[in-house]
């Protein structure tokens, strides 16, 4: 937790309120706690964690019928502190995810894995479950997207 | 990097994880293993009395309920310092409450056929260490100590005093060692041999790391080793520890004669010096410790002079004429000198310790 703690909840509020976020985040590693095969490395630890944090978030958002909950609710319903985020950062995060939230999902989770996590196009794909090529077009259409959203 | 990734990357470098959710998320993972460790020793005991089965899942329930009450507390007392209304978790999905029931009927079926599947409560890795007392830790994935089990009657009294179990490992091996030193197992010439079975390479690399430093000042140095999964389920076949275990082995294979009883019950130095008398190396790994030397020696040049000496850093046999001297080197951080043997001017030396143990003697 020491180690993926910050990269599962960025992943968990990319997509939730801290709230829920809290739940997925406490589940995900309650998860790797259950998982029995072995990993291959740290880097194939951070996959699966993200991979299931995302997943989770995303049952999380169909089971609740809520499609991406609004920055607007997610800055409504909590405070800096909430969501981890450092106070000088907080204006910057809460734009970049309604930018984010604009672009739909996907390309939302492949621009994330892709710009922030630094995966390639092959990794994203795994942890997608997404063909290759889906997944480069995605993140180029996503790029642009945001470039725009952000501007 | 563009002006865009940058700004992404500044947003989500400045989000950390909070601490109370980190705290939160370990409080849950050691109350699920409670709940595990629980229902899995009441279902054992249930062979005889089967209505203890339907007890265990009152249990869960009440555990569960409670940490979900905890856990809407906790929310409630976040949404009043936002200044608003939280509704229960309950009422905003159903998602929760058939998480919930799917979470007990889990623990139904591991309460009900006694599996212990849960990898937190499973070991992961294996530490064992052998001096005399043979003791092996099993450390789960979240690097604590899920199980401590002792081979020997001076590993079970190491155990009783160090009282390892739930401690992460690290703190595990000092509490060992520390309890190891005041049961005056750590002399001088003391070999403590640590094996580690561990599929991951990297956290074989972590865990040797941290028992290398926790053992590299005690006795004649530490010297750890990766074992695998078969020759730890041989070891434990055969009720010893898995660095006596692998020095009875390569004993064995060498032709030397020796049981695994007479093994099993030799301390790790004994084992060492048996090896080296017989000309068998059974050292792994990597080694780090200090000088402290150990062998025999003895110098002669014309048959008038003859001196033993044991235990000496800087060990010579004194003859008329001859005299030998050992120097002995480990792989790791230590060295060390044994003692040698001179005759006629030529000297031969041998000596021993956690690290490599041969020495070249000379006049």
């Amino acid at each position: 937790m020491g180690l993926f703690g910050d990269a599962v909840w960025r992943a968990c509020i990319l997509y939730l309120p801290p709230t829920d976020a809290e739940d997925v985040f406490q589940d995900t590693f309650l998860k790797f706690a259950m998982h029995d095969a072995p990993f291959r490395g740290d880097e194939h630890v951070k996959a699966w964690l993200l991979r299931v944090a995302m997943n989770e978030c995303k049952d999380v958002l169909k089971s609740a019928r809520r499609r991406n909950a609004s920055l607007d609710e997610r800055l409504e319903s909590c405070g800096n502190e909430d969501l981890g985020v450092e106070s000088g950062s907080a204006q910057g995060l809460r734009e970049i995810l309604d930018a984010m939230d604009s672009l739909g999902d996907p390309p939302k989770t492949q621009l994330y894995l892709s710009l922030y996590e630094g995966y390639s196009a092959r990794e994203i794909s795994e942890i997608c479950d997404m063909p290759e090529g889906t997944v480069y077009s995605w993140i180029s259409r996503g790029k642009t997207r945001l470039k725009e959203a952000l501007s | 990097m563009s002006d865009m990734e940058k700004r992404v990357h500044d947003a989500f470098d400045a989000v950390h994880a909070p601490e109370c959710v980190k705290a939160n998320a370990l409080a849950a993972i050691e109350a699920k293993r409670a709940e595990l460790a629980a229902s899995e020793g009441r279902t054992l005991a249930s062979s005889t009395a089967p209505g203890v089965i339907d007890s265990d899942v009152a249990a869960v329930n009440v555990t569960a309920d409670v940490r979900r009450e905890e856990r809407r507390e906790h929310s409630a007392r976040k949404a009043s310092v936002a200044g608003r209304e939280r509704v229960p978790r309950e009422k905003r999905g159903g998602f929760r409450l058939l998480g919930a029931k799917i979470a007990v009927a889990a623990c139904l079926v591991l309460a009900a056929f006694g599996v212990g599947g849960f990898a937190i409560a499973t070991p992961t890795a294996y530490v064992g260490i052998d001096v005399n007392p043979s003791i092996e830790l099993g450390i789960n994935r979240f690097d604590h100590v899920v199980e401590a089990k002792a081979y020997n009657d001076d590993g079970q009294a190491v155990l009783d005093q160090a009282q390892v179990r739930g401690m992460a490992y690290a703190d595990a091996l000092a509490a060992i060692e520390s309890a190891m030193a005041d049961q005056g197992y750590l002399a001088q010439d003391s070999v403590i041999e640590v094996n580690v079975v561990c599929d991951d390479d990297n956290r074989y690399a972590s865990i040797e790391s941290t028992c290398m430093n926790c053992f590299s000042g005690s006795g004649s140095g530490a010297h750890c080793s990766r074992a695998t999964a078969d020759e730890h389920h041989e070891a434990a076949s055969c009720g010893m520890g898995l660095g006596k275990y692998r020095a009875y082995q390569a004993l064995s294979d060498a032709g030397v004669d020796i049981t695994a009883d007479e093994a099993s019950a030799m301390t790790m130095r004994e084992l060492y010096d048996l090896g080296a008398d017989a000309g068998v190396d059974i050292e792994w790994g990597c080694g780090a410790g200090h000088g402290a030397g150990h062998g025999s020696g003895k110098g002669a040049s014309d048959g008038s002079a003859d001196a033993e000496s044991v235990d000496c850093d800087d060990a010579s046999g004194a003859g008329a004429q001859g005299q030998g001297q050992g120097q002995n080197q480990g792989q790791g951080a230590g060295q060390a000198s044994g003692s040698g043997s001179g005759q006629g001017g030529q000297g031969h030396g041998q000596g021993h310790r956690s690290g490599h143990g041969m020495g070249y003697g000379h006049e």
